[in-house]
């Protein structure tokens, strides 16, 4: 990267493409990279994500000349990087490390991005007025430059990781590497800091950070790769890689990945693990509809039992819930009635809960099928009923006449709260 | 800003008053003696080696200035130059505020390698440096020898080995002592360190090894600087770091090497006078290694003055005092900075 138009004389050709090809690392005997394979072009921001200790450092340590692997080859513009003398290396490649030793360190903040310059400094060399153009550029960049007369060490982490930042700009590299350079800074920094890769990326610069922030990675990354113990288990753009099945794999717990709405970026939520937590193997089933039966899968959710639902429809709030305490569900295709096969499947999951809730909801002729069901629950039937019946039918009363007959034998309860606490004291 | 401007300004100072402090310090040290011999005395017998004059001194006051007190004046000014420019070297290579020359095992080698000698008997002036300088560096090179890991040393590996080297040539030390009966005396007077029976051959000698070896650090005054923040970020900025510990061992190894030969085992100036120069220069190389050669030499000096006069009639070991002086001067520095330090 220039970070200035001037011509400092300093460039050291080749466009700064990296190549990892069919690389193993090792510390001492355990293995932390296996036939890791990856092209790194200049302008592109590539995510490396996966859990603790999955090798993220570990390839950045390895792509940046440190810690050489044992089998394959890493290459910057065909050259193999542990060929090429570091003066060398530094002037294509900085790094921004999580947290930065400063030992005796009560330099200024600006005679730390100068030691950035170092690389392009000749043996017993000095710097430049180009040099210092360059330090105040990068300064500037990185929103530091008020800092510049300041001691580093009486800054703020966030700061001080900034100035590192800078520091690594000063090196004007092609190749920008991130390990985990924002994970102990605050969200305002993250996202000021992940912008400023962004045009780095704009202007040409290769950016490989590893990243512990799914949502960062998706919203910032042109390309992730995700890895798990060692080994890259998936490559491409966002959507390819953070896929529920992709992120169960790797982390070993289930998310929700949508789409934004407005900012078309991906989120990933990650849902609390109810299989463990349950409290009890006995289920409650709920019969929802219409985003009635929402709040009831919440309140039960989240007391810890364990809850099943049907029939919903996709696109449905009801959904949505369920998705996200990741429960079983009897599902159909969005608007449409309930069909013999999802409906039987719903039966099914009436059949194993020892408790089966009905909402408030509301009845037409696409759902009927689900108060067919709420019948087959018998003496496990439990209804919560806040409006009269009445108001919720739109069958020409032929599913007020089976409600009817279901409350009539059930327990009735006109508030959430106290059907909670019936239902509590039910199970577990 | 102000503060910043100041702060250079006061860094800019410390060199010339180091200097014009480290001539008066040289004229007084070859004035004080048991015979004292005044500071205009000397300037005109100085003179004289370029212009012939009438001489107002006696040519024993000559003796004694050129053969005796200039080549242990020298010595000094050498020697605490050497040792506190490793010492900075070693604290920024090892990052550790407690590192010294001797960290290596470079002083215990060097004084296994004198025992040797003395306890055998061997005669001859020239055998004990000879034995003393190849024990440091011995010694120094097995530590970095076991300390790799691969190909890379690690600095906790030389920091562990250093030590348990120290041990084992201390028991060896101990052992050479306690079975060397008449010789013992000299033994001690050497391991204590001290710059008497200084010569001009000694000077010529340790003048080049230090010199060069005070250059090259200083060469690599800016890699030093980046060391400071982790051996990976110094690569990662350009430095060729294992490179740059090979030449610093070999460097450290033979300055320490030569001054241990001549002068015994001076501690504490390697230790404390790169805390002392930091507080005033910074931690910036640059400014550091020359500072700190100034000082060490004004240090070390000021305490061969001290060890030769305090005693009417008897000499101290120059070790002695520079522990004197160092460890209460340290134990404030450690006090009043700590949170620099740590």
């Amino acid at each position: 990267m220039r970070i200035l138009d001037k011509d400092g004389g300093s460039e050291t050709g080749g466009p700064g493409r990296v190549q990892v090809d069919g690389v193993d690392c090792y510390y001492f005997e355990t293995q932390a990279l296996n036939n890791a394979q990856l092209t790194v072009r200049p302008g592109e921001v590539i995510g490396l994500v996966g859990p603790n200790g999955s090798g993220k450092t570990t390839l950045i340590k390895a792509i940046s000349g440190v810690l050489r692997p044992q089998v394959g080859i890493i290459t910057l513009d065909d050259v193999d990087v542990y060929r090429i003398k570091p003066k060398r290396l530094a002037q294509n490649m900085a790094v921004v490390p999580q947290s930065t030793d400063m030992f005796f360190f009560d330099f200024t903040v600006e005679e730390v991005v100068l030691m950035g310059r170092s690389p392009h400094i000749k043996f017993l060399g000095t710097e430049s007025t180009l040099d210092f153009d360059v330090v105040r550029k990068a300064l500037e960049l990185t929103d530091v430059a008020q800092f510049a007369d300041r001691k580093i060490n009486e800054l703020s982490g966030g700061e001080r990781q900034r100035v590192i930042i800078a520091r690594a700009l000063a090196q004007e590299p092609k190749i920008l590497l991130l390990d985990e350079a924002t994970s102990q800074l605050d969200i305002g920094i993250k996202i000021e800091i992940f912008d400023l890769v962004r045009r780095l990326a704009a202007s040409g610069i290769a950016v490989i950070a590893a990243i512990h922030d799914l949502n960062l990675a998706a919203q910032y990354c042109d390309r992730l790769l995700l890895l798990k113990r060692g080994e890259i288990i998936a490559d491409g753009t966002v959507e390819e890689v953070l896929t529920q099945e992709h992120i169960a794999e790797a982390f070993g717990v289930s998310a929700l990945v949508r789409k934004h709405p407005i900012t078309n970026a991906f989120s990933i939520t990650l849902l609390p693990q109810h299989t463990s937590a349950a409290r009890s193997s006995e289920k409650v089933h709920v019969i929802p509809g219409g985003g009635k039966g929402a709040s009831v899968i919440h309140a039960l959710a989240q007391r810890g039992l364990s809850v099943s639902a049907g029939v919903v429809n996709t696109l449905d709030t009801d959904y949505d819930v369920a998705q996200y305490f990741g429960i079983e569900c009897a599902v159909e295709a969005p608007f449409s009635p309930i069909s013999s096969e999802v409906h039987s499947r719903n039966v099914q999951l009436i059949q194993e809960a020892s408790i089966v809730v009905l909402p408030n909801i509301c009845f037409g002729s696409a759902n009927l099928k689900n108060l067919e069901a709420a019948e087959l629950a018998g003496d496990k039937l439990v209804i919560l009923e806040e409006t009269p019946i009445e108001s919720r039918d739109f069958t020409h009363g032929v599913a007020q006449r089976t409600y009817e007959d279901l409350r009539s034998n059930s327990p009735v309860f006109a508030e959430l709260a106290t059907l909670l606490a019936y239902v509590e004291s039910h199970i577990g | 800003m102000r503060d910043a401007i100041a702060s250079r300004m006061k860094r800019n100072a410390t060199l010339p008053v180091l200097a014009a402090a480290l001539l008066v310090t040289v004229a007084m040290s070859i004035a004080i003696g048991q015979v004292w011999i005044a500071p205009q005395q000397i300037a005109a017998m100085l003179f004289n080696l370029i212009v012939p004059i009438n001489h107002t001194w006696s040519d024993s006051d000559a003796i004694i200035v050129f053969l005796i007190r200039f080549p242990r004046t020298f010595m000094a000014l050498l020697v605490g130059a050497g040792l506190a420019v490793a010492g900075v070297a070693m604290q920024a290579l090892f990052k550790n505020p407690l590192a010294d020359p001797y960290v290596l095992g470079a002083s215990s080698g060097a004084g296994f390698g004198a025992a040797l000698i003395i306890s055998l008997g061997v005669v001859g002036a020239v055998y004990i440096p000879v034995a003393a300088f190849a024990g440091a560096v011995i010694a120094t090179f097995t530590v970095y020898a076991l300390s790799m890991i691969g190909p890379r040393s690690s600095v906790t590996l030389l920091l562990l080995s250093g030590i348990a080297l120290s041990t084992l040539f201390s028991a060896l030390i101990s052992y050479l002592m306690f079975a060397a009966g008449e010789n013992l005396h000299q033994l001690v007077f050497w391991l204590m360190g001290g710059l008497w029976g200084s010569t001009w051959e000694y000077v010529e000698i340790t003048l080049p090894v230090i010199l060069i070896g005070t250059v090259v650090i200083y060469a690599y005054a800016r890699d030093l600087n980046l060391m400071l923040s982790g051996e990976e970020s110094a690569q990662h900025l350009g430095v060729a770091v294992e490179s740059l510990k090979k030449i610093l061992l070999v460097t450290v190894s033979f300055i320490v090497g030569v001054a241990v030969a001549f002068c015994g085992i001076i501690g504490f100036v390697g230790l404390i006078v790169p805390h002392v120069v930091r507080t005033f220069t910074g931690p910036d190389h640059k400014a550091l290694i020359p500072a700190s050669a100034l000082f060490g030499s004004i240090l070390l000096i000021w305490a061969d003055i001290v060890a030769r006069s305090a005693i009417p009639g008897s000499e101290m070991p120059v070790g002695i005092i520079t522990a004197l002086l160092g460890a209460p001067f340290f134990m404030y520095l450690v006090r009043s900075r700590r949170k620099d330090i740590f």
